[in-house]
């Protein structure tokens, strides 16, 4: 019966952590205070038993055994509720044997240490095939944020595939504007690099990468269409829209780590989303915000064409 | 006085009529004569450059597979991140050719997908993705193959060609050397780990981090 609750509970174990071996000698050598608490369960259900049977002895005769069946009918009932078709002992060490296992279950694993992890594996005789989770890199909110960050990454992506688009159709003969040409292919060549640094950072902090992942604000986009063959300002304007919201991205992803949750408090990721993400894109948003400006006075007036032709030439000098 | 009120007014107008931003413009007319790409060939080659672009995420997905700390493989990651990099600049070449010869004014907005993700994006050993990104290359390889058979005469009956030089002796020249050098450090690593495993792979991978591989 002891095995039955140390194997229920070593399964429900198993089957919340992945790394199996080293979890395994973990679970049998955790069994021992776990075989405790089944043995005090056993005991105090004899000790149940015994109670009844003093209770039922001192009433009268007649109404004992009523008063026994009642109290052993409720008790049954809640039990086999839980356990089935089972003798009352044993129906009580399995519902031990789960409360055990489930509480051992919602242990968090980073709780055990590498150290003790790679003690155990170097003992057995079973190859350690996999490293135990306790010695990724994992700590702090990562778990918590993964997703968050690989949903950024996508957006990173998108951005840059879009922002190609709009430096192409300024590179055609008709728009023929070299200025606004590099000025999106910048803009795409730097979130193509941001994404690739923020894989980098996901896999350094323990996490890996989900490319199908995106948050609901990036995907609400595809139900409108997308024109990215835009006149100068418009182009412009866009630009600036798009940025702003990759930068209020980065303050979501700030708050999913702040003490905020109530989870996880992570200050190193938000520490890498300040220092990666927050400057660089305050001083596009502004340099945009800036160009916007400038084209409205400018295409206020007679001389539109000559302006737009002239602020390619500035551009194409920044 | 009636003079001064209508002059008045009509400056007004005008002053008015100027305050519209002038965002938009004329499209000039120009000949397009000189625009002689035929249509099947102007398809394919913007085909292209979204398969260009898949086999660039792909080599992401292995990027960030050999990041993970339970793999570490800073040389292959480095490697594979390069080369999606490289893949995303062999699209861009193939988008100025298009712009060179006049393409790309329209539908410029459909010409890469939304969401380009990966088919695969974790391998068992560094040695099977090796040999998968050696298998996606020689898949790109076949495609402008393709490429270059519909813009020289089938089925367009048009020989384009400097597009077809062009993929030939730069794009195809490319393609080769790559292959053969992807071909070459597949059968290093492989019979590096016939006998020492992870070891072999441990090395190689530093090798690959110092270039001298």
């Amino acid at each position: 019966m002891i095995l039955i609750a140390c194997s229920l509970s070593s399964l429900a174990a198993l089957k919340k952590n992945s790394a199996k071996p080293g979890l395994f000698m973990v679970s049998l050598e955790k069994c021992a205070p776990i075989a405790m608490y089944c043995m005090a369960a056993l005991s105090s259900s004899s000790t149940w038993a015994l109670i009844l049977d003093m209770q039922g002895s001192t009433i009268s005769a007649e109404t004992a055994a009523t008063v026994q069946a009642k109290k052993t009918a409720t008790i049954t009932d809640f039990i086999s509720s839980v356990t089935g078709n089972q003798t009352g002992i044993m129906k009580a060490i399995i519902v031990f044997a789960i409360l055990c296992g489930a509480a051992y279950a919602a242990e968090d694993s980073k709780t055990t240490l590498c150290f003790d992890d790679v003690v155990r594996g170097c003992k057995t005789t079973n190859k350690m095939s996999q490293s135990p989770i306790s010695c990724s890199s994992k700590y702090g909110g990562i778990d918590y944020a993964q997703e968050y960050l690989q949903k950024y990454v996508n957006h990173h992506f998108i951005r840059s595939f879009e922002y190609l688009l709009m430096s192409t159709h300024y590179a055609n003969y008709e728009k023929n504007r070299p200025g606004f040409e590099k000025l999106f292919r910048g803009l795409s060549d730097d979130t193509w690099k941001d994404a690739i640094e923020l894989i980098q950072y996901i896999t350094k902090r323990g996490g890996e990468m989900n490319f199908n992942l995106l948050s609901e604000e990036v995907q609400s986009e595809e139900l409108n269409g997308n024109n990215f063959e835009l006149y100068e300002l418009n182009a412009v304007a866009k630009a600036l829209d798009i940025q702003k919201r990759l930068a209020v991205e980065s303050f979501a992803g700030h708050w999913e780590v702040s003490r905020k949750n109530m989870k996880f408090y992570d200050p190193e990721i938000s520490y890498h989303l300040e220092e990666e993400f927050m400057p660089k894109h305050r001083d596009m948003i502004r340099k945009l915000a800036g160009y916007t400006t400038d084209l409205r006075s400018m295409l206020d007036g007679p001389d539109s064409s000559l302006a737009l032709f002239l602020f390619d030439e500035y551009l194409q000098k920044q | 006085m009636k003079y001064i009120v209508v002059a008045v007014l009509l400056a007004c107008s005008v002053a008015l009529g100027s305050a519209v931003l002038q965002c938009e413009h004329k499209k000039p007319d120009i000949p397009s004569d000189w625009i002689d790409m035929v249509d099947p060939c102007i398809r394919k080659m913007r085909g292209q450059i979204e398969e260009e672009l898949k086999a660039a995420m792909q080599y992401m997905a292995m990027g960030a597979h050999f990041s993970k700390d339970t793999i570490n493989r800073p040389g292959f990651a480095k490697m594979f991140f390069e080369a999606a990099s490289e893949e995303r600049e062999h699209a861009i070449k193939l988008i100025r050719y298009l712009l060179m010869r006049g393409e790309l004014t329209s539908n410029v907005s459909e010409l890469i997908k939304r969401n380009l993700m990966p088919k695969t994006t974790s391998w068992t050993s560094a040695v099977s993705a090796l040999k998968d990104a050696l298998n996606l290359e020689t898949t790109v390889t076949k495609k402008i193959r393709e490429v270059i058979k519909v813009c020289e005469d089938n089925p367009t009956n048009y020989n384009d060609y400097h597009l077809v030089d062009y993929l030939t002796g730069d794009f195809l020249d490319e393609q080769y050397h790559g292959q053969r050098e992807i071909a070459g450090r597949v059968s290093t690593l492989e019979k590096l780990m016939e006998k020492h495993g992870a070891l072999g792979e441990f090395l190689f991978d530093k090798k690959i981090l110092d270039g001298a591989v």
